[in-house]
């Protein structure tokens, strides 16, 4: 692993906000599990994810408009994440998280009922039938999402095909 | 996949940046979306609920 990598990794460590626990199918759920509201943020207000947020802009830039609302960014890829988690960090936005994980392991990490919102922005398309089930938008993903997401959850995507279909996504 | 698992789309479209009024958190945009349009690809919105 390259030395700018590690650094980062390292610096992301000393960020508040910033979560990267060591956890694997086999782990029991975390403790962040349904206490976002009491032991990050300390408020009620409405939890929204950016799901594979890569660099955060997102999570960032909804976080200063919707001083209202939280923010978390999830992603396995530490390197790209670092850069949105600094900001975050720099300019201090209370409002804003981020998660490193995978999103195959997101329901540990989230009680019912716990989030409002789920904002997916460019997605890896993982073109290949064989790895369907790794679009963060297949029935599959989605099915998990319901288990921790409110009521009537809303989901906002945005990429460059309008074909959405689990079979077709691509770039 | 919205279709066919039955979602309800509250917007959809597949050039976000050709419409009128878009919401301004829209405009965020990405480093790999703003590739995407430099190489002069339409970029895609969809909105739903569960």
């Amino acid at each position: 692993m390259g030395k700018n990598k590690l650094s980062r990794f390292a610096e992301m460590e000393s960020f508040q906000r910033v979560f990267q626990p060591e956890v694997d199918f086999n782990s029991p759920d975390n403790t962040l599990k349904g206490n976002w509201h009491t032991n990050v943020f300390k408020n009620n207000n409405p939890i929204v994810l950016e799901v594979g947020c890569g660099r955060g802009e997102y999570t960032v830039n909804l976080a200063q408009r919707y001083p209202n609302k939280n923010f978390i960014g999830i992603d396995i890829k530490g390197a790209r994440m670092w850069r949105g988690a600094k900001t975050a960090n720099e300019q201090n936005i209370l409002n804003a998280a981020f998660l490193r994980t995978r999103m195959e392991l997101v329901e540990k990490f989230f009680g019912s009922n716990e989030v409002s919102e789920i904002w997916i922005t460019f997605p890896d398309p993982q073109p290949r039938e064989s790895k369907e089930n790794r679009r963060l938008i297949s029935p599959m993903f989605i099915n998990r999402y319901k288990n921790f997401l409110k009521a009537v959850p809303s989901f906002t995507l945005k990429q460059t095909t309008n074909n959405f279909s689990i079979t077709h996504t691509k770039w | 996949m919205v279709k066919t698992e039955g979602y309800h789309v509250i917007t959809a479209t597949d050039n976000l940046y050709a419409q009128n009024n878009i919401n301004i958190d829209l405009e965020i945009k990405t480093t790999y979306e703003k590739k995407f349009l430099q190489q002069g690809m339409n970029i895609c919105y969809l909105g739903f609920n569960v």
